[in-house]
């Protein structure tokens, strides 16, 4: 066994992506690839997110033919836990790699249709005068609040929290109160809380896609929010599925974000707001375009940010390797 | 760092026993010295991006270290090593070295004058191996450490955490180990988690460091602690006891530790447990195991000591091709969320 990958990472955040050694994934829409994925195929993803092959904030991509007449391209994702819905970094760092590298073919650098697990996300490329891609745009899919500002028992604090929807589902949490700055001192304990308000979430509310879909309808993470020290509009610390932290300010995160500001009325279509992550990089969203999703009112939020090739590795198994599937320490 | 340009280092990943070994094996600089040690003062004078770069976020992680191929000037050495960590550069390393040895010898990247045997120049200085081979394959590796030595028993700090005193040992295994016994407040390394060792562990070792000096007779350079090793009951058979060792600002060893193990048997010796021919096998975090033996007695300045050689199996599973671009990528030299 052979895999090769070529590695990006998009404001700090991973993207191992994989270029070759996996074998075809079968399925007629990318939900369908994504639970086969799950059901057959999670050794693959243990091999290559765990350590020691990985680590734990690894994230990955896997490239698919489109699933739609028009689509350019699929992707799934995946990360230490399972296979996610939508990814923001994600799809930044592939269609900075898919230029770059000749990943996949597109027919218009300016309109790269991408079918996901969540749905269509469409992307363009923003090259400087040399044709070097300085930063990758998307719209991402119609994102919206499903609860605003619900209290949950979290052990004996009582936590105000919204959940909304970017791709997946987050619940959105006031750091102020909670006594975070959100800085990388604090990671442990941000992770730590970030989880027990998931767990908690998870027990007392219901999270349901209003369409209905049940491969859509879980939360995904915790996201923590503050406003910026810097010029920026506010901070995002995303922590996700086995206590991941996200480096980036997580582009489904801040496309949940910009639904929520919208439906609050505090920010108008077109108005652009900087969201930065743990280590001060940035993500920029603004909402183009109203939407309804389910009866639900929701926005097509649209995120820009910036990706970096790391390296290009190729895994083995070595004989008689005791850790085919990695390990996990949470 | 100035006068850094777009670089690309080949290298090759293997994993000893669960912990990362990152061998740069092209692209690494030409550093100036006579002797291994000399050259890591020169590495880490000029050169330290590079170590940050290939061991830190988003090219490595937390728990990543790796290591350098040059030739070495002595006549009884066959290869030079230098060791890159997140934590820095170290003088040795238990795992680097037998992972470095799987690589080297697999990928034809030295060639040993005795097989079976190398001789390593280390910044510590020289370190002998002997390794097993079978199909092209490297097996087993083991390496005789530095002597070893218990410097003081029965110390105390504070660990209101767990809800009191903690007893310790200091003892020397190529770097000063904090040995933590299971006793009254901490009944077994099992009622830890990862999480309570990355919590507790910097606490106690400042702690410690405010309230006690600890100096190898030999070299002041070597008189610091900043490991701490939890020991515990073993959970496979076959071992004679568990260990974690926290290091770094955040990282768990995932193999038993070189060092550490060095360290404990350092202990076990003086307590009369272990003796001359004795051997120890110690288990990982994760399960994986060394085999120690104590080969000789020796001293350090008045300390009684051992000479004990560390078995392990490295596995390759990668090559990888990094790049690192100054003028493109704002996190060229890493970054840590610790």
């Amino acid at each position: 066994m052979r895999i090769t990958t070529i590695d990006y990472h998009t404001g700090g955040e991973p993207l191992r992506i994989i270029t070759g050694g996996l074998p075809e994934i079968p399925g007629d829409s990318m939900l369908a690839k994504r639970r086969f994925m799950q059901d057959e195929m999670d050794p693959f993803r243990r091999f290559l997110m765990l350590e020691p092959r990985g680590h734990k904030d690894m994230y990955g991509a896997v490239l698919t033919g489109p699933v739609t007449a028009d689509g350019d391209v699929g992707v799934l994702f995946m990360h230490n836990e399972g296979f996610s819905t939508m990814c923001g970094h994600g799809i930044i760092a592939m269609v900075t790699a898919g230029l770059e590298q000749q990943l996949f073919e597109v027919r218009d650098a300016q309109m790269i249709r991408i079918d996901t697990p969540a749905g269509r996300v469409t992307a363009r490329a923003n090259q400087d005068i040399n044709g070097d891609i300085v930063s990758v745009t998307f719209l991402n899919v119609p994102s919206f609040v499903l609860q605003d500002s619900c209290q949950v028992s979290v052990d004996d604090l009582s936590v105000a929290v919204t959940i909304a929807f970017g791709g997946a589902f987050y619940a959105y949490v006031d750091a102020e109160p909670l006594g975070f700055e959100l800085v990388a001192a604090e990671s442990g304990r941000l992770i730590a809380l970030g989880q027990r308000i998931k767990q908690a979430v998870n027990q007392q509310i219901v999270i349901r896609h209003p369409q209905g879909d049940d491969d859509l309808s879980f939360l995904y993470g915790t996201i923590f929010v503050r406003k910026a020290e810097t010029a920026g509009h506010s901070r995002n610390v995303c922590v996700f599925a086995q206590g991941e932290l996200d480096r980036s300010p997580t582009g489904t995160g801040v496309s949940g974000r910009a639904a929520i500001h919208f439906a609050r009325g505090e920010i108008g279509l077109g108005e652009e707001i900087h969201v930065e992550s743990i280590i001060g990089t940035a993500f920029t969203v603004r909402c183009v375009q109203e939407a309804s999703v389910g009866g639900l009112p929701a926005v097509i939020p649209e995120v820009t940010g910036s990706a970096f090739i790391s390296g290009e590795h190729s895994f083995v198994l070595g004989r008689g390797d005791p850790l085919p599937e990695g390990f996990f320490i949470p | 760092m100035s006068g850094a340009v777009k670089k690309t280092f080949h290298c090759i990943d293997a994993h000893t026993c669960g912990n990362p070994v990152r061998l740069v094996y092209q692209g690494a600089p030409e550093l100036e010295g006579d002797s291994m040690l000399d050259r890591q003062q020169h590495f880490v004078a000029e050169y330290d991006w590079i170590r940050t770069a290939l061991m830190f976020e988003p090219r490595g992680h937390a728990m990543m270290s790796g290591s350098i191929l040059y030739p070495s000037k002595r006549d009884d050495c066959d290869i030079g090593v230098l060791f890159i960590e997140t934590s820095g550069c170290l003088p040795m390393c238990g795992h680097g070295t037998i992972g470095t040895v799987t690589i080297a010898i697999e990928r034809g990247l030295v060639q040993p004058r005795t097989p079976g045997c190398l001789n390593l120049e280390t910044p510590a200085g020289k370190v002998s191996v002997t390794y097993t081979e079978e199909q092209g394959k490297v097996r087993s590796v083991r390496f005789t450490n530095v002597a070893s030595f218990v410097h003081s028993t029965g110390l105390e700090v504070d660990c209101p955490e767990l809800g009191g005193s903690l007893r310790f040992d200091m003892a020397y295994g190529g770097n000063f180990y904090a040995l933590i016994e299971p006793q009254e407040i901490y009944a077994d390394l099992s009622q830890l988690t990862a999480a309570d060792i990355v919590r507790l562990s910097p606490l106690i070792r400042d702690r410690i460091n405010q309230k006690y000096t600890f100096n190898h007779p030999d070299d002041d350079r070597l008189s610091h602690m900043r490991h701490v090793l939890w020991a515990g009951k073993a959970l496979k058979p076959g071992s004679h006891a568990r260990n974690a060792v926290f290091y770094g600002e955040s990282a768990i060893d995932r193999s038993p530790c070189g060092t550490g193990t060095s360290s404990r048997m350092a202990q076990l010796a003086a307590r009369g447990e272990l003796s001359v021919g004795s051997t120890f096998v110690h288990e990982s975090y994760i399960g994986s195991q060394f085999n120690g033996r104590v080969e000789a007695s020796a001293r350090v300045g008045d300390y009684p000591a051992i000479v004990p050689s560390i078995e392990g199996w490295a596995r390759i599973y990668g090559h990888n091709v990094i790049t690192v671009d100054p003028d493109d990528d704002p996190f060229w030299a890493g970054f840590t969320v610790t």
